[in-house]
């Protein structure tokens, strides 16, 4: 089994282990993701993009009031994606992986 | 793409720390709505002790019947995480046994006076806040501690004053500090 190169990549493997941390159907807005992460506004963006094209979280914009917001989940695919790579980073680990 | 221990170990080490912090931000968040539940609660309790002192049996059994529900929605919306692993039902006992300890103790040492609960019952809440805070977060301690000093204060010293001061200063409190979590969080 290999790495989950769009899953592997440091920003994108906190978010993919944020979100997971959520209930199935929970979102959690940007800016709260993004102190976990430690990450810029662009950075996040732009990692965000990427897993949203492999169709591994969500996104969502609305206002809450007068003001915008973007929240943020798991997709059911992006959950499975990641339950995969963690067992694969166990499995290296275990000694049974392809490294 | 294929990985070494070193890099998988790092990068499940990764994973631990952001589930970690993920967990305690969304604590803090789904405790600050405890907080301003019960402080809201607490405020309108002793409000109404103050002012309608003969209705305080049944004001107080419609606040703990109904917080502790919304208690139960606030937790199981909040912490699904603590669901999945048992934690609230945990976190339920403990608050029941603290209950019927407290239940336990009024009864063995009645007739306690109106005023005898009062003190009670809150420093005993208080006292698990304490307990919280060991485990939990330094918050949690201080604010059970200033707690019990505030009403140890107002029934000492404060005479008639002390239910409107377990209002104001009980139930002030707890929003207050409902407040910083969330900003906290």
């Amino acid at each position: 089994m290999p790495a989950n190169e769009i899953i592997h990549q440091s920003v994108r493997l906190k978010i993919m282990a944020a979100l997971n941390v959520l209930a199935p159907d929970a979102y959690m807005e940007f800016t709260r993701l993004k102190g976990l992460v430690g990450a810029t506004d662009g950075n996040l963006g732009a990692h965000l993009d990427t897993l949203e094209k492999a169709g591994y979280i969500a996104v969502e914009k609305l206002f809450v009031g007068k003001r915008p917001q973007t929240r943020i989940k798991a997709t059911r695919a992006g959950r499975r994606a990641f339950a995969e790579h963690v067992a694969y980073l166990r499995e290296i680990l275990d000694g049974g992986g392809d490294a | 793409m294929s990985l070494d221990p070193k890099e998988a170990a790092a990068s499940l080490d990764d994973i631990a720390a952001i589930e970690r912090r993920t967990r305690e931000t969304l604590y803090y968040a789904g405790t600050s709505e405890l907080f301003i539940l019960w402080g809201v609660l607490t405020f309108i309790g002793h409000g109404l002790n103050w002012l309608k002192p003969h209705w305080a049996g049944w004001v107080w059994l419609a606040i703990d019947i109904g917080g502790f529900i919304v208690t139960v929605a606030i937790m199981a919306r909040r912490f699904p995480f603590a669901r999945r692993r048992g934690l609230n039902l945990r976190w339920m006992a403990s608050y029941l046994a603290f209950l019927v300890y407290g239940f336990v103790v009024v009864i063995e040492l009645s007739p306690m006076t109106g005023r005898q609960q009062q003190v009670f019952w809150p420093t005993l809440v208080m006292f698990a806040y304490v307990l919280a805070g060991i485990w939990i977060g330094r918050f949690f301690l201080y604010l059970g501690l200033a707690a019990i000093a505030a009403i140890l204060f107002g029934f000492y010293l404060l005479g008639d004053w002390f239910t409107l001061w377990l209002a104001i200063v009980l139930g002030g409190g707890l929003i207050a500090g409902g407040l910083w979590l969330r900003r906290a969080a």
